[in-house]
This record gives structure tokens, sequence and C-alpha cells, in this order.
């Protein structure tokens, strides 16, 4: 399982890096073909080493197939608004603030949205743990964070209400109306990294996004521990309500669970699985089905109401017992 | 005491500046989008320009398509900031059959256009850095040889003379100018 979602995270960098590879090249080999001398100025005669490979590589690759075109079309955009084969997969977050800062309805793009809202209604939150290329990220300063704590440094960790981000997302939104333009791809993680890895691998240049992914990875690492996916990040709003409705949940089997708390220290949303409470939050990454020793956690087929049926059981089951413990 | 009272009137003083600083920094950024608005050259396709705001995400999918990387991201302090733009100083737009970047856009921000129906700006001719028209290089046609709808939006009598109705904005004219500064220059 953990293996399944490090590797479609893997992919989602490794096309990240691919796309604006796949553009330069594209570029240099329509420059080598129609002119005699490289119209496209800068960019192609200022080749470092490393691209000089990539491309000879990507030359090389394509040179067997008939169809480079097709190749280097197929995919295009950023993890925020993506086109695969001609078919457009977007943010439910660009289609929120495109709606609000234009203040009309563009169906064509709204439609596209489709496949990622009702995959989170049905699985929760798995945009965030599966293909957020900032959550990938984020783990890694985790695990850093972690080993820190191993070696005996104390990071600091802040925690905020998990409302925040609800009330973020509406400012924003609110900013975006009266502005006129959106706001979000300015801030919003997926859309600012891939942004970024563009500029710095084509034209070798950072913007002020790369500082803010630095930024935010910093505080992760010193300050609190998953801040911005836990409170701040829109995105993850958004996705939450999606998942409130979501229906494969984690659950945990009472009878097996001995209370060891390694599920909670676990779950890097900060949720409480022990005590049953993960919420709309979950994204079903399965970590703490990993850790339990016990195997006490499992995936079950579940509506709102289920869940919440067996959580109120669960309850009543600990009070029974404490009251057995006391003999009363 | 007073110690305290000038502390506190020193603090107010520098707060009333950092108010005033914001105040300046906000007007400015906003005098630059009303700048901004009205000097960008848009890719082939796109529609009004406060509309266009409202629609691009900055997804990248049209400068990924361009195969002349003529499609750059905008710098600047104001909110068009990662917008793409055509700077023709650097790479011009070459006219492809049929536009690529307007194809590409899921937005709505560029709408498909045919390659007849571009209007990306006008070329603006300075007579005074000319080496044709001043007569320092009668040969030099460089803005006429490599224009894609020569004869149409181009003329050249001792300098180039531009049809605006025809001319399409592309800034190839721009880009191949040899003098410094640049006596042809294309404007939104």
């Amino acid at each position: 399982m953990q293996f399944v979602r490090r590797s479609i995270q893997a992919l989602v960098v490794l096309v990240l890096v691919a796309i604006p590879f796949l553009y330069l090249y594209n570029v240099e080999r329509y420059a080598r073909q129609n002119f005699s001398y490289s119209l496209a100025g800068k960019q192609i005669s200022d080749t470092e080493w490393f691209q000089r490979q990539i491309l000879d590589y990507i030359d090389g690759a394509l040179a067997k197939t008939e169809n480079p075109d097709k190749i280097i079309s197929a995919i295009s955009g950023s993890p925020w608004s993506i086109n695969i084969l001609g078919y457009n997969i977007s943010d439910p977050l660009a289609a929120v603030t495109l709606t609000i800062a234009g203040g009309n309805f563009y169906w064509p793009f709204l439609l596209s949205i489709l496949p990622l809202v009702i995959l989170s209604a049905l699985l929760g939150r798995v945009f965030c743990g599966w293909l957020c290329p900032f959550h990938f990220l984020a783990e890694i300063s985790n695990k850093l964070r972690r080993l820190f704590t191993k070696f005996g440094l104390k990071p600091h960790d802040i925690h905020l209400k998990r409302k925040t981000k609800f009330i973020i997302l509406g400012a924003l939104a609110g900013f975006s109306f009266v502005a006129g333009v959106s706001i979000f791809p300015h801030i919003y993680p997926p859309a600012v990294i891939s942004r970024e890895v563009f500029n710095s691998i084509f034209y070798g240049t950072v913007g002020f996004g790369f500082f803010f992914i630095i930024f935010l990875l910093f505080t992760e690492l010193t300050l609190s521990e998953r801040w911005w996916c836990r409170y701040a990040c829109p995105g993850g709003a958004i996705y939450a309500l999606l998942g409130s409705v979501r229906i494969l949940r984690m659950v945990r089997i009472e009878d097996r669970c001995t209370l060891c708390v390694e599920c909670d220290d676990a779950c890097p949303f900060g949720l409480l699985p022990m005590s049953d409470k993960t919420g709309m939050e979950c994204d079903n990454c399965g970590l703490c089905k990993k850790v339990c020793p016990e195997a006490a956690l499992e995936y079950r087929f579940m509506t709102y109401r289920g869940e919440k049926k067996l959580i109120a059981e669960h309850s009543s089951n600990r009070k029974k017992k404490t009251r057995q413990v006391r003999g009363a | 005491m007073a110690n305290d009272a000038n502390d506190r009137k020193a603090f107010l003083r520098g707060g009333y500046k950092v108010f005033l600083g914001a105040i300046a920094n906000a007007a400015e950024s906003g005098v630059a989008d009303v700048a901004d608005r009205e000097k960008l050259l848009r890719p082939p396709g796109a529609i009004a320009e406060a509309l266009f705001l409202q629609k691009c995400n900055l997804c990248g999918k049209c400068w990924e398509a361009c195969e002349y990387g003529s499609i750059k991201q905008f710098s600047s302090k104001s909110s068009s900031a990662g917008t793409p733009v055509i700077i023709p100083e650097e790479t011009p737009c070459y006219l492809c059959d049929p536009p690529v970047c307007s194809t590409v856009c899921d937005e709505g921000a560029l709408v498909p256009i045919r390659v007849e129906d571009i209007k990306i700006g006008v070329a603006k001719f300075k007579k005074s850095t000319c080496l044709a028209a001043q007569g320092i290089d009668r040969s030099c046609d460089y803005c006429y040889d490599r224009c894609p709808l020569k004869d149409k939006a181009i003329t050249f009598d001792k300098g180039p003379v531009v049809n605006e109705e025809n001319c399409a904005g592309c800034g190839v004219c721009e880009y191949f100018c040899v003098s410094n500064p640049k006596s042809i220059k294309t404007f939104a």
C-alpha cells in the first residue's frame, strides 16, 4: 500500500520534471527543423550540460517512435490544471477561484473538476496524500523532523484550529471576488511548485514562489508539524469538505485495539484514529494501518452515518467497561 | 513616565510611517497594474484584458504548447505577475497555423482563433533611429523581409510603412530590427 502511494507520488514528481524538458526539447527540435539558425534565441544556445544530456536522451528515445508530436503533447499543464491526452483535469479550487473572480460560469472548465470531485467524495482527501507534490516534500521534511527528535533536538510544535483553513479559503475567495484576479495560483503549493520547476529548468531562474515553498518547508520543520496542510491550505479545505461524505473509511476494530497510541503518533494530519477522531480530514494514506501492531485498523466501506453509529457504539462500550472496572 | 510617552509617540510616528508606506506600496502596485494592463502583448486569441486576468490561472499549458518558446511569464509586482505574455524583443510570435496556444487553453482565457484573425497588437515605426530611413544603410530591410504578412501589413519605401489594419502585432519586425534602440516596436 505504502509502496503504491510512494510510487504514485514519485510519478507525479517525475512528470513535473519531465514536462519542462519535453517543452525545451520541442522548442529546440522545431528550431532545428524549420530554421537554419536558432530562432528561439537564448534558451537553446545556453543549454547547460545536464540539460544537454537529458535533451540528447529524449532525442534518442523519440527517434525510434513514429509520431513524436503526439508523445510530446500528451501531457501538459500542472497538477493544478493538467491536460492528459486531450482531457482536462483540474483542481476544484481552480474552478472555484475562476468562477468567483470572473463572476460567471464557464462550463467546459467546471466539468473538468468532476474526476477529482468524484474521487474525493468517494475516497476522502486522496489528492493531498497521493498526488500533491507539496505533500511529498512535506513528508520528507516530516521525516527529518522525526530524525531531529531522535537525536534529542526538540522543534517547536504549534497547534492551530483546524477551522483556520476554511477562514483562509473564505477570505482569499472574497479578495479574489473584489479584485477580479484569482489569488490562489500564487499561493497554492501544487500550482506554485510546478511553475517554479518549469522556470528553474527552462529559464534557469526562480521566482517568489520558490522562496515561499522554502519558507513553508522550513517552518514545517522547525515551528509546527505540517501546519500548512492541516490548518492553512485552501485546496485542502475544499477536499476536506468533499471528504466528509467519503465512502472508504479507516475504521478501528475495538476488540483488537490495545490503546497503544502508535496510530495517533503516525498520522501526518494529526488525526486521532485511536479515539475514532478522523473526521473529514482523513486522506486514506494507510500510515496508521501500517504502524498498528495489532492490525486493529481496517479499510471499510461505510457512510458518514454508519461511522457515527460505530463511534457511538465504541464510546458506549468504553463507558460500560469503565463501569465494570470501577465495580459499580 | 515621560520616557514612556516618548516611546509611544515614537512608536506611533513609526507606525504611521509604516501605514503610509503600505498605502504607497499598494498604490504603486495599483499603478503598475493599470500600466501593465495597457501595455502587455497577450498570446493569440486572448480575450479582453480584464476578463483575461479573471480567467487565467497560470496553469502553463499555453507556454508549454508554443513551439518557438515565444510565450513568457510576465514578471512584475502587479496582479498580472506570472500571466503569459509575448516579449517580441526576446522571441516574437511566428503566427503558426493553427495557433497552438489558443487551442490548448481549457480555462477560456485564450479562445481558438484563425491565423488570419490574430491581433496581438500593432507595430509602430520610429524614423529617427532607422538605418534605412536615415540613409546610413539603404539596403537594410529586415523588418520588411522577415514579416510573415509581407506586402499586406508592411510595405517598404525608404523605410518601413506599417498598415495598421492588417498588422497582426506578432513582433517579428521588432525582433529582427538591428538598430539600437529598436526603431520598430509592437504595442498592444
